[in-house]
Parts: C-alpha cells; structure tokens; sequence
C-alpha cells in the first residue's frame, strides 16, 4: 500500500482510527509511549498495524547529543522496529540527554563540523541498531547560535554521510523563518527532493508574551495557510511523500483531523495526477 | 564555536546561568518552559488520584519542586515519578492527609501494572496444600493500610470524586490485568500478607504459613477466590 497522508495518533482516537479506511491512510506514533514490556497499550499498537501502515516517531535519542542513544532505550526501540514492521521510522535533529539525565525536549545546537561528525555517529548507531535507514526531521528554530554551517548544507552532508533520509516538517521551516527572519520558500526549494523521505505538516500557534515575534511551534491547532501554500509548492517541485498531521495539544475529534489529513491527501492526489 | 556548552545550556534552562548569552534571547523562554511542562505535566497524568485529591494548582507547585532534585532519567515518561507519591506527602498543606503518599503510590502501581509483561495467570487453586510454583503476575501490584481506607479514597479519587462518608478502617488494594487492562479490586490483608511472601520468594506453603503468623482468622477461601479472579498469581513451571 502506497503511503498518503497519514496522522499522529492519540489514545482517544483508538477504535474510530482502527476502523477508519481513507485510502493512503498511515498512522504515526511516538514510540517512547510504547516501550512497555507488555499490557494493553503494546497490544493496540499491534491490533493498529494489523490494520494500517505504521510510522515510529521518535522524540527522545538525542542525536545531535555530546552522548550516545541510551543502550537500552535503542534497544528495546529495535525490538518494537522488529515486532511492528513500520513503514517509516524517523528522529529529530536535536538533543535531550545530558548526564543520564532526560529533558523532555527537542533541544538546538549549532550547526558545526563537530556537531555533523557527533550526529552521523549516533544516526549510524541507531540505523546499525534497527537494521534500517531513519529519517531525521529538522529543528524548528526560536533561538540565533553560532552556526558554522548553512542548514542545506548542514542536512545534506548529514544524509550523504550517514546514509539517513530527511523528514521536512513544513510547520518548523515556517516558524523558524517567521522567528529569525529568512525566506521559508527559499529554504525549502534549497532542499534535495531526492532525500525527502516524508514531510510533517502541524499547527504553531503566537508565544503568549510576545505574540507573533514568536511563533512556537505548539502543536495545537490546525495547520496554517500559509504553510499549506509552502507545502503544496514543496510537494509540486519534489513529487508526493508520505505527509503527517501532527496534533498534540486541544486534539479534536478524529473526523476533524480525517478532513485536515483529506487536504494533504488531495494535494498529493493532485501532484500525482499530473506527474 | 566548535564545543557546545551543553551543560551551560541545560544549567540555564534551570535558571542557572546564561549559556553564553543564549538565555538572553525571547526564544529560550521556549525552551526553559516545554522541558518544565514536560515534566510537570507528567507527574500530573501519572498520578491523576492526588491531582482529584489535591487540585492540579497545589500538585504542580509540588511536581516542579520534585523534577528539580529529581529529573527523568528515562525517556519514557509514563514512568516518570517513582517517589513522587510520598514526595508530595511530605509537602506543606498535605500534613492534613497523613495517607496522601500512599494513595498517590497506588496511582504509580496503576502504571506499572499497565505497562508490566503479559504472562498467563495461573489456574485457579483448588487448594492452598500443595507445595504449587506461584508468584505474583507481572501485573499484580498490591498496597495495604492498617490505618487507612486506601480502595475508598484511591477509587473515588481516581473517579474524580473527592472521597465522601468514609468508612475509616484498614483496607487493602489489588491491582492486576485479567482481561487486558487493570482491574483494582479491594482485597483484605491476608491477600497482601500471601503476595508480599511470594514476592519474597517463599514458596506457597511457606506463604501460608506468614499470613497464619501475621493476620487474625484469615479468610483462605476468599483469598483464593480473589487471587484467581483477579489473575494476580503465575506458576513458573508451567
């Protein structure tokens, strides 16, 4: 089955996603929430995958870390990767772990040679764990650092020496240009379509303080415009991919999240039509 | 720069320091607040009793003070809170509910129970005489006060109804998964007594023996009833 659009699934959506039959439909979920040793929620995430292609999204290796992936985590993400099959597996450029100690984010570093040289190491040892290639999705941006490195630049070297994909999140590109002030287009047209492996579309939402000067990428409310029109113009030079709606926060009804994810799939329908 | 200050960068996200200037700029406060959240947020869901019980305004306070001495050091943060239960008993305003730390245990013995290893529970015992190979399911968490009504407070609590017309006695919980997900039923001593010997090691008869030595007129029918019905126990020769 070819991968459309798929969505970040929640607890609540179980049942009605089981049942759900949109045609390209895939599911993604964070696999951190199901490293159990056994109990119902490993046995839903099984019945799922009975049912629909699955994505593991992972949000806590901490690639881009001084350490290297926690053994055992990677281990028992290498047992889940086995027993589920999915059909993407994916991480984030970024870091979490310092110490043993885990920070539940998606923290930046600067874009250096030390940093690639870190990053490639642990993608290897992560994609030598799972036996497999991983995408890994760039940061959105909210702070300026010390970069030596163009982004494009940056990706590209991390794929062509680590042998990993990209995942283009849409959403971190609008709000990072939004942020510090560069050309979202222009950053996304600098991107290698060939090393484009799936793409996250999801909702920001004004820092509460200091309302549009910030943009957070929070997860929490539909996906804007103007990174619908940043999408469709990605997907119209580089051909469809697999596509995720990401929602975390003020999660509706999974028929509300069908009718966003229906916009992605018709941009791909779309692409494809006229390829 | 060639070495990022990683440690200056999560001092900073605890207030401490600047990592280099970084903590200066609007967007680190991004940063600072989700790793807080994250933690916060997590001590919150896992322990949704105290939250009923206490109100989510005094477990927040309460759960920012306990992830700063005690940061997760697992990933997975539907584990995250070992020790918060009694953490959060001995904070200020909770000297009124000398039982708060152990209600809130329960709640992280519901997680546990939740994500612990499938396991066939064993058959139901026909008799307590033999020398039969048990032990507690994977599953099987099991709490009891001699002073408090843990099944009272903890079940209305984890309905979301601050306890009312409380029986005050001593009472006990079982937690275990006999059909997929926890089930908690409230089970007298002698059913904790058994499980804590088990646990132990011991074998059955030996078992029996302690709740014979520990508890006043141990109901064993009972006892054998509840364990089976609740798939608390597995045979590891089977």
């Amino acid at each position: 089955m070819r991968l459309g659009a798929g969505l970040g699934i929640k607890p609540q959506h179980f049942c009605d996603a089981l049942a759900a039959r949109d045609a390209g439909l895939w599911y993604e979920v964070h696999p951190e929430n199901y490293l159990a040793d056994g109990g119902p929620r490993r046995a839903w995430l099984r019945r799922l995958r009975e049912e629909h292609p699955l994505s593991l999204h992972g949000v806590s290796l901490s690639l881009a870390g001084p350490d290297t992936p926690d053994a055992a985590h990677l281990q028992a993400l290498a047992a889940l990767t086995r027993e589920l099959e999915p059909a993407l597996v994916s991480e984030h450029l970024a870091w979490s772990r310092l110490n043993g100690v885990y920070l539940p984010d998606l923290l930046p570093v600067p874009r250096t040679r030390a940093t690639l040289e870190r990053l490639c190491a642990n993608i290897g040892r992560v994609q030598d764990a799972l036996g497999r290639a991983i995408a890994i999705e760039h940061p959105a941006h909210y702070l300026v650092l010390p970069h030596e490195m163009d982004e494009a630049e940056f990706l590209h070297e991390m794929v062509r020496a680590s042998g990993c994909r990209l995942l283009i999140d849409v959403n971190n590109v609008y709000v990072g240009a939004r942020n510090l002030g560069y050309d979202a287009a222009a950053w996304l047209d600098a991107i290698d379509g060939d090393a484009v492996a799936e793409v996250h579309l999801a909702g920001h939402s004004a820092d509460p303080l200091l309302g549009e000067r910030l943009l957070v990428d929070s997860h929490d409310c539909a996906v804007a415009e103007p990174v619908w029109a940043l999408y469709t113009r990605l997907i119209a030079r580089i051909g469809a991919r697999p596509t995720l709606i990401e929602r975390d926060g003020e999660v509706p009804e999974l028929a509300g999240l069908l009718a966003e994810r229906t916009r992605a799939q018709a941009v791909l329908d779309e692409t494809e039509a006229c390829a | 720069m060639s070495h990022f200050d990683y440690a200056g960068f999560a001092a900073a996200l605890c207030g401490e320091g600047d990592a280099g200037g970084l903590a200066a700029q609007p967007g680190f406060a991004v940063y600072r607040n989700t790793v807080i959240s994250g933690c916060v947020d997590a001590l919150i869901a896992n322990h949704p009793s105290l939250a009923t019980l206490m109100g989510e305004a005094w477990l927040a306070n309460c759960a920012r003070a306990f992830a700063r001495d005690n940061p997760s050091r697992d990933a997975r943060l539907m584990l995250y809170g070992a020790g918060f239960a009694a953490f959060a008993g001995e904070m200020p305003g909770a000297d009124a509910w000398p039982w708060l730390g152990q209600v809130g245990a329960i709640d992280y013995g519901w997680l546990q129970s939740h994500l612990a290893a499938d396991a066939v529970p064993a058959a139901a015992l026909a008799t307590l005489a033999a020398d039969m190979p048990l032990a507690p399911h994977p599953a099987a968490r099991w709490f009891w006060s001699e002073r408090w009504p843990l099944w009272q407070l903890w079940s209305s609590a984890r309905a979301g109804q601050t306890p009312a017309h409380l029986h005050w006695q001593g009472e006990g919980i079982l937690l275990s998964r006999p059909a997929g997900e926890v089930q908690a039923c409230v089970v007298p001593q002698e059913v904790c007594v058994l499980l804590d010997a088990l646990a132990a090691g011991q074998g059955l008869q030996q078992a029996v023996a302690v709740v014979l030595a520990t508890v006043a007129a141990p109901d064993f029918t009972r006892l054998m009833q509840l364990l089976a019905g609740a798939g608390a126990l597995v045979s590891y020769q089977e």
